[in-house]
């Protein structure tokens, strides 16, 4: 795995979306909900890490006078 | 509405070309248990669910199922591009090349288009929980036979992946029938569609 910060930034969504399905079902849980704001407090600089690298995750994420959308690999390139 | 993010939910990075295990596993995308059918399955039944908690849980697996069906994609595409006529040849994807090249159609492994009817939005909590609870395990057990066939350690850990997510879905689902179950012997009612019979 080339991209470490991609790698990082896909475990921390997994956890939280394991958070997210278990909170739809136990919305008063103490810990879930815990976990769940520290995971996304992490998960800013993981993405961070990712546009950094790969360009902006959506199409929303335009930050400079460059549009970069289109030009970065999508998720079906092979890393090779 | 949905926002794109330019990643897959699990890394998919396949060296090996196998296009006769990916006539196999697209049936994953389009196929009676697969993931489209199962994210239009829950998508379409979070209208007519009169929980706000289930909603929630209908809209965020529906989602979830769209990220697996591009996981699914990315897979049969990897297995397949760069693959030459020639050696398409006696592979089993003869008949898929002729139709759509290496281009993404979802289908059944036994070359069913994508179907609609594989689903059901029944306008009862009750049914159509239980449909999502029956439709997780067929997707396991199709991920399970799908494990038995592939020899590529790298396919497998990603179907490994997916299979594991069916077993969460499944718990969640049960847990989301157990809720709409407490809450219909509240009223002392059972024999009714809460989606619909307001006034009983």
């Amino acid at each position: 795995m080339k991209n470490k910060a991609l790698l990082a930034l896909q475990e921390i969504d997994f956890c939280i979306q394991e958070l997210t399905l278990f909170l739809d079902m136990h919305p008063d849980n103490e810990l879930a909900l815990q976990l769940l704001s520290k995971y996304l407090n992490q998960r800013d600089t993981l993405k961070e890490a990712v546009e950094k690298q790969n360009g902006p995750l959506t199409n929303l994420d335009h930050s400079n006078n460059e549009w970069l959308w289109a030009k970065n690999p999508w998720p079906w390139d092979k890393e090779d | 509405m949905w926002i794109y993010e330019k990643k897959l939910q699990y890394p998919v990075n396949i060296q090996k070309k196998d296009p006769a295990m990916a006539k196999l596993i697209i049936t994953q995308l389009g196929g009676p248990d697969g993931e489209l059918g199962a994210s239009n399955r829950y998508l379409s039944q979070r209208y007519a669910m009169p929980y706000a908690e289930v909603k929630a849980l209908l809209t965020d697996i529906g989602t979830e199922e769209m990220a697996h069906a591009e996981i699914i994609a990315t897979m049969v595409y990897q297995l397949t591009a760069g693959v030459s006529a020639e050696k398409m040849k006696g592979t089993g994807n003869e008949a898929y090349f002729i139709e759509h090249t290496t281009g993404i159609w979802p289908q059944s492994a036994g070359g069913l288009p994508f179907d609609a009817a594989a689903f059901q939005s029944k306008g009862d909590p009750i049914t159509d929980l239980i449909e999502d609870m029956a439709a997780e395990q067929k997707a396991r057990t199709t991920y399970e036979n799908l494990m038995r066939l592939v020899t590529d350690p790298e396919v497998y850990r990603i179907l490994s992946f997916l299979r594991s997510r069916e077993i969460v879905h499944f718990q969640r689902f049960g847990e989301a029938l157990e809720f709409v179950r407490k809450d219909l012997d509240q009223k002392n009612f059972y024999q009714y569609n809460p989606a619909f019979d307001k006034t009983c």
